[in-house]
């Protein structure tokens, strides 16, 4: 790492300004280069100057980037696996048409301008999981992140050792984060986890737990470990919860509800599947409408009251396939479900 | 910054797992670079559309290879250097449909960030500009330098691996760079940059 504060005192800015060491100092400053550098123009204040200006220096030598737009980098990596899925094969470049040049050289000027607004954003990484899909990702810190279908996970790209960790999600998410402290005593920034959802912030003290922000509810549901949940709402105070605990919170009433609740049913999205305990149609339509983006509409809303389950018993209907769970719905409820567009008709 | 930093070994595990099969794992690895492989190479091409076919033409040939993989000591640089390689690939391609239209110096085109949040912001702005067009007086294997050591953190063994060089000559590359910036810019005033201490 650090050479000593002799080895410092000989050099001239501009070998300053290419020392690895020094570089990483400016560009990513900690509390052990701070000490250090602290401490080196203390001892040479004949070097502070020169210290000063390598430092501004290297700053200043922040290159603008080129960010992808939207959307592509999911789509590329679809493209990615099935291509490499199939055999090889040469694609002949003489195909490519002129005019694209032209659209491209366009699509460069604005990048331009976009770029700039995108900066902030592009130190971001986003993760997708669609319509039908479950995904799982591992954050920069190890710890794991299950995401239901139609959910969006934010992030910073590099997770700075020391810093507090933050993830931004949209949709329904499980969290298992690993603890990076010992004794469930938080004692520095780095061991903070925070999700942001909704209206609501949720402080993780090494956990697993379960957040799903969907139309005007985001609920909570803690697994193992403690959180508190914190709201943006100043008015309703902060929560402590502990394994079992639902925390729901209502966008538009800004009510906040704390229940028990079955931890294994609210995670069962996990394994693509819908557990049914005397869940209720509506409920079903709930999750048919987040899972696979069809809008319900339902012929008659006495059924939406019904409770499905199989007596006495709970019982799980596979996520996995649309046809399957439609057609369990359709002989269970006695309905008929037909499908137009993006439409789904329960008569 | 450093390319040899705390996500080394994980990455490191995560490669292993990919060539032994996980596909998940690459998709980590393509999440986590994928803009900054964009970055770099837009800043070659120029093109969105040849730059994310480069990057899926990287990512097809990784997972074909697979079982010739070895693990490499610092997985970033590998897939920037393997990127670099398919890059130049695309730029003569296209070089040879455009019946070279373009002079060469256009290649590998930086920009500086503009510079919001600084104090003194006077003084940082002139200096900010005045690096801008300095940095458009260097060679654009001197900007390529520059940008894999100021940008990517790349170490000077990594960039001279890259680039073709020995170490001395790429130190002293950067240091010439260096030079020519400071140079141009060397008017500027000095303003005390606290957040090295604060």
């Amino acid at each position: 790492m650090a050479f000593s504060n002799e080895y410092y005192e000989h050099l001239s800015l501009e070998e300053l300004v290419q020392d690895d060491f020094f570089i990483t100092s400016v560009k990513q400053p900690n509390e052990k280069t701070k000490t250090f550098w602290a401490g080196f123009v203390l001892q040479y204040p004949q070097r502070k100057n020169d210290v000063d200006a390598a430092m501004q220096f290297v700053k200043s030598l922040e290159f603008e980037q080129d960010v992808a737009e939207q959307g592509v980098k999911e789509k590329l990596w679809q493209a990615i696996t099935a291509q490499a899925a199939t055999e090889p094969k040469v694609v002949s470049m003489i195909n490519r048409k002129r005019w694209m040049w032209a659209a491209a050289a366009i699509i460069g000027v604005l990048f331009v301008s976009a770029a700039w607004l995108l900066i902030q954003k592009s130190s971001f990484t986003t993760f997708t999981a669609q319509y039908g899909e479950v995904k799982q990702l591992v954050l920069p810190d190890q710890s794991v992140v299950t995401l239901n279908a139609n959910s969006e996970l934010e992030f910073k790209k590099q997770w700075k050792e020391g810093e507090v960790r933050e993830v931004w999600l949209t949709g329904e998410a499980f969290f298992d984060v690993k603890h990076l402290h010992q004794e469930g005593n938080l004692v520095k920034e780095s061991d903070r986890f925070l999700v942001h959802v909704g209206d609501m912030t949720v402080e993780v003290l090494g956990t697993s737990f379960n957040v799903s922000a969907r139309k005007a509810e985001t609920k909570v549901v803690l697994q193992t470990g403690k959180v508190r949940v914190d709201f943006k709402n100043k008015k309703s105070e902060s929560m402590l919860m502990e394994p079992g605990d639902l925390v729901k919170y209502n966008q538009s009433t800004k009510q906040v509800v704390k229940e028990k609740t079955d931890t294994i049913s609210t995670v069962a999205w996990k394994k693509k599947e819908l557990m049914l305990n005397n869940t209720s149609v509506q409920d079903i339509i709930n999750s048919i409408e987040n899972n696979f983006g069809y809008k319900v509409e339902v012929a008659d809303p006495a059924i939406l009251t019904r409770k499905l389950a199989i007596t006495g018993n709970t019982a799980t209907i596979s996520l996995e396939n649309e046809q399957t769970l439609f057609e369990i719905l359709e002989v269970s409820l006695n309905v008929e479900i037909t499908k137009s567009n993006d439409t789904l008709y329960i008569k | 910054m450093d390319s040899n930093g705390f996500h080394n070994k994980d990455e490191q595990e995560l490669w292993r797992s990919f060539v032994s099969g996980n596909d998940q794992s690459l998709e980590t690895l393509y999440r986590r670079y994928f803009d900054e492989l964009y970055n770099y190479g837009n800043k070659w091409l120029n093109n969105p559309s040849l730059t994310q076919d480069s990057i899926q033409d990287l990512f097809v040939k990784l997972m074909r290879n697979r079982s010739n993989l070895t693990i490499p000591d610092s997985v970033k640089y590998y897939l920037l250097r393997s990127f670099r390689s398919i890059v130049l690939d695309k730029l003569k391609v296209n070089d040879r449909m455009k019946l070279m239209d373009e002079p060469k110096e256009h290649m590998f085109q930086v920009e500086l960030c503009p510079e919001e949040q600084m104090i003194g912001q006077e003084e940082d702005k002139r200096l900010q500009k005045q690096l801008t067009e300095a940095i458009q007086q260097l060679t654009p294997r001197q900007r390529e330098a520059v940008f894999l050591k100021y940008q990517e953190g790349l170490s000077y063994p990594e960039i001279a691996e890259m680039l073709a060089l020995s170490q001395k000559a790429t130190y002293k590359l950067v240091a010439r760079a260096i030079q020519t910036l400071r140079t141009i810019t060397d008017s500027a005033t000095l303003i005390i940059a606290f957040f090295l201490y604060t």
